[in-house]
């Protein structure tokens, strides 16, 4: 059954930030952020901490005024609006439920500042608990919940007047493991039924990728890149992005001697490159490849033509459950790590020569100069 | 700001305008205007200088009788159970909730010369102990109302120490009373400081109970001031001394902030490590 | 209760046997604690005017004297106005104070030592500091006189419950409550106020016992017309020996055991219907 008819909710609405900016003194939070969600679309902004992803949201909400910029929604300008009346619905870090009522007065609560009659809170109210799978604890007060629930009455009291742009803080950051993805489903679903517009913030890039339309990733107050999830994961425009999502193997480049074709400092190899790839100006780029892009084979085995590949010995496997990681040195400077799925094991241990190559469609050139050290990316 | 405003301005009239005029007061004469000529009254007067003096030596025997007393009754708060913690507590409190005077009145009965006290004392062979109008008296009734103020920044402190640590020293060889004395004291040391240097400013300032169960002959310096208000009617007397009592009191309570800052950056650089 | 207790005492025994000398000493200060207070109920019933303890007959004549003679009636009232209007008023701006001084602005250290200075200053200084104006001023003896002077010594009180009763509270209810439609005005209303109403009262009730319990600062703004219960029983002490005084320690110390005693149940009533 469709309980956005139900509801009665509208569909989602446009947000537009153009060339946002907040200042605190000397410091700068957050500078010229340009970011446009279409309606009902679910747009994460992701980053790690003091990027400047949840003062952005506290400028949506309200809460913080920007120092220059505007926020549009729905076309028109919302900046001069105190929070109370920008209709938009919040999820707070820490739920932020009031301690002292239920959780039924809780979601009525923003019934109640819109003056709406008994009955009608009364239907409104249980069908967001319901819609939250939470009708039968509709009288506990907060602290009698426990936090998975907690979290379902903060989004069941962000929704139940029917904003048509949401906004959720690291809302599943207290969760545990198992609940925090069982709620990604639910938020998920919720998104779906209501068809409105969400902004999510996160730290968690597995978060970002499997729940959001698109990402907008977030650093030392700038956006770095904006796109779908296999947008940002395998087209990576700055070596911030593709280390900040998930594990990177950077190889610096020492120069570009033609089109599709980059030499690997130090080593002297050419690694051919995606074909539409735009060679850069100037020196100073790195390619960047996913551990699970490389294969690893026992040395001096013929391999398709076409693709790279770089000789190394193996120094470590370690194993991670449903794969393995194999971290190969090629030179004393440069180290590679390749990812297997389970059941998808090479035959190389460790102190084995081995080739490792790949094709030359899963590397991405960018223009910037990695650190020296090579190994990168969160474990 | 609107919310500080009436409150700022209240304390103001009220606290920090009076304050201000007995502090202008200490520095005035009939004669000329600005002089000190009451601080050199008061330092050259000798019985100034004893019944300061008679004040420090109460208070600090006062506190030491605090120590005594609430140091032990802290540390049995720290082993018992929840139930037996909560009774040792509520005694403990037990002072907070009576009025002072009800206590004032009953240690001035209790320290009659023909009461139960000097009844007992005479029978144990002491003779005849001059309790009422004496210093001892004071200290007597002035440690039981201020007992609350020693054991409860020590309960606060001993609480908080990690009995294990005792089973690690006794583990690594030593006594248990060598463990109590090298590993326990020197840990609760801050509750002690802090509970001392509470009782000893409450004590300077202690009025009531030495107007009460002392004498004129024996008075503190709180009396001298009050005397030197409602009898003398010399202000800039009053006012001297009331500043020598509070440049005291403050110097000390700033000297136990700096303790228990630096205590607090000790105990935080130890949980991080 | 007694088996739940002595069921803990094995617990006790577990160690050492110095433990046994300990016991024994809490219970003497324990007596020591207790007994000076509770001494005041049989000296409330002595059959002649002295202090003696314990009395050697008995007799009711004391209540009879505070219940006959006006002095101490009035002082009562006095005392129990004073006690209530100072609180009040004392709640009203320690509360402010402790919103105020939420967030960081210029000057905040000042406002911090200003608000808790009153509870560090010996009140004697203070009592003679408050006479040396409220005499020009014409406020000694008068009602606002009092309740002024004990205002500053009841805010502390205040101010340090409520800080700490915001300080438990989570920020951001403010900001949830404004995402969910309430004005500023009305999140204090219906957010902020119910969840500091505990420390407030708690507050108040300090701010009160201050008042009702304050000597010092009293001693010097009474005058024969108008006079507070505590001043009434110093000048009972030291001028005369009147049992009288007894009694009225002994109503006092009645009266605020069963304050207590209610508080107690009334909070552990509302913990058992919260669950």
């Amino acid at each position: 059954m469709d309980s956005r008819l139900h509801m009665g909710i509208r569909s989602g609405v446009a947000l537009e930030l153009e060339a946002l900016h907040k200042r605190y003194g000397d410091y700068v939070a957050v500078e010229s952020v340009d970011l446009r969600a279409d309606p009902g679309e679910f747009l994460t902004l992701l980053g790690p901490s003091g990027s400047g992803k949840t003062t952005t949201l506290n400028m949506i909400a309200g809460f913080v005024t920007p120092s220059s910029g505007r926020i549009q929604l729905d076309g028109g300008k919302i900046d001069h609006l105190p929070p109370h009346k920008r209709n938009i619905g919040m999820v707070f870090q820490h739920y932020a439920l009031f301690p002292h009522m239920t959780a039924f007065e809780n979601v009525a609560f923003p019934l109640k500042q819109r003056k709406c009659g008994g009955a009608e809170i009364r239907t409104r109210v249980l069908e967001a608990l319901e819609l939250v799978g939470l009708g039968d604890r509709a009288h506990s007060y907060p602290r009698q919940l426990s936090g998975g629930q907690q979290q379902r009455v903060a989004l069941a009291r962000a929704i139940v007047f029917r904003p048509s742009l949401l906004l959720m803080d690291e809302p599943l950051g207290a969760l545990d493991r198992q609940l925090r993805e069982h709620m990604q489903m639910e938020i998920k679903r919720i998104h779906v039924e209501l068809g409105i517009t969400f902004v999510y913030v996160t730290h968690d890039q597995e978060e970002a990728l499997t729940m959001s339309d698109r990402v907008a990733i977030f650093n030392n107050g700038r956006i770095e890149q904006v796109g779908t999830a296999s947008d940002v994961y395998d087209r990576p425009r700055t070596l911030f992005a593709a280390e900040f999502l998930g594990e990177s193997n950077s190889l610096s480049v020492a120069r570009t001697c033609q089109p599709g074709i980059a030499v690997v400092a130090g080593l002297d190899v050419p690694v051919r490159l995606p074909e539409d790839t735009q060679m850069p100006a100037g020196d100073g780029a790195t390619v960047v490849i996913r551990p699970e892009r490389l294969r690893a084979m026992p040395a001096g085995l013929e391999r398709s033509p076409g693709t790279n590949a770089l000789r190394g010995v193996v120094q470590r496997v370690v194993y991670l459950g449903s794969a393995r990681r194999v971290d190969v040195e090629v030179s004393p400077w440069i180290h590679l790590s390749v990812r297997e799925q389970s059941g998808m094991w090479s035959p190389v241990q460790k102190g084995d020569a081995v080739d490792i190559g790949w094709h030359p469609g899963d590397s991405v050139l960018l223009e910037q100069r990695t650190a020296p050290a090579i190994v990168t990316g969160a474990a | 700001m609107a919310l500080l405003a009436p409150v700022g301005l209240f304390l103001l009239a009220f606290f920090a305008y009076p304050m201000a005029k007995i502090l202008a007061l200490s520095f005035s004469s009939e004669a000329s205007g600005l002089s000190l000529e009451n601080y050199v009254w008061f330092f050259e007067t000798s019985v100034n200088i004893k019944v300061l003096l008679r004040t420090f030596t109460t208070a600090m025997i006062v506190t030491l009788v605090c120590v005594l007393v609430g140091y032990p009754y802290a540390y049995l708060m720290t082993v018992v159970g929840t139930r037996w913690r909560a009774l040792l507590l509520i005694l403990a409190l037990i002072p907070f909730w009576t009025s002072l005077m009800t206590r004032n009145l009953a240690w001035l009965a209790l320290l009659q010369p023909s009461s139960t006290i000097a009844t007992i004392t005479r029978k144990l062979g002491f003779g005849e102990l001059q309790l009422l109008g004496t210093v001892a008296g004071v200290v007597v009734a002035m440690s039981q109302i201020l007992l609350p103020f020693m054991v409860l920044p020590m309960y606060a402190t001993l609480r908080n120490i990690d009995r294990r640590l005792l089973a690690a020293a006794e583990g690594l060889g030593a006594r248990p009373s060598v463990a109590f004395v090298r590993v326990y004291l020197p840990l609760s040391a801050p509750g002690v400081v802090a509970g001392s240097l509470l009782v000893f400013v409450l004590s300077l300032g202690f009025y009531l109970t030495p107007a009460i169960i002392g004498s004129p002959q024996n008075s503190l310096l709180s009396q001298l001031i009050v005397t030197q208000v409602s009898r003398v009617l010399n202000w800039g007397h009053a006012g001297a001394m009331a500043m020598v009592l509070l440049l005291v009191t403050v110097v000390l309570i700033w000297l136990a902030s700096l303790a228990t800052r630096r205590n607090a950056a000790l105990t935080s650089s130890g949980e991080r490590s | 209760m007694t088996v739940a207790w002595s069921a803990r005492i094995p617990v006790m025994r577990r160690v050492r046997p110095g433990r046994v000398a300990l016991i024994a000493f809490v219970v003497l200060v324990t007596v020591w604690l207790l007994l000076p207070t509770l001494a005041v109920i049989p000296l409330s019933f002595a059959g002649a005017p002295t202090f003696r303890f314990p009395p050697t007959s008995w007799s009711t004549e004391w209540y009879a004297n505070l219940v006959h003679d006006g002095r101490w009636i009035r002082a009562f009232v006095t005392s129990l106005i004073v006690a209530s209007l100072s609180a009040i008023v004392a709640t009203v701006l320690g509360t402010a104070a402790a919103l105020g001084m939420r967030g960081r602005f210029i000057g905040r250290q000042v406002m911090f030592v200003l608000l808790l200075a009153p509870m560090v200053v010996p009140v004697v200084i203070f009592a003679v500091a408050v006479y040396a104006v409220f005499l020009p001023w014409g406020l000694t003896g008068t009602l606002p006189g009092f309740v002024a002077a004990h205002c500053v010594l009841g805010i502390p009180f205040v101010f340090v419950t409520v800080a700490a009763g915001l300080e438990g509270m989570d920020p951001r209810l403010t900001d949830a409550a404004a995402s969910l439609g309430a004005s500023p005005i009305k999140a204090f209303r219906v957010i902020t106020l119910p969840l500091i109403a505990p420390s407030m009262l708690t507050g108040a009730l300090f701010a009160f016992m201050a008042s009702f319990d304050e000597t010092v600062v009293s001693i010097f703004l009474v005058t024969p017309a108008r006079r507070t219960l505590p001043v009434t029983m110093y000048e009972s002490m030291t001028r005369e020996i009147d049992p009288t005084v007894a009694a009225a320690a002994t109503v006092i110390f009645m009266g605020t055991t069963l304050l207590l005693i209610i508080g107690v149940l009334v909070q552990a009533r509302r913990r058992t219907s919260h669950g």
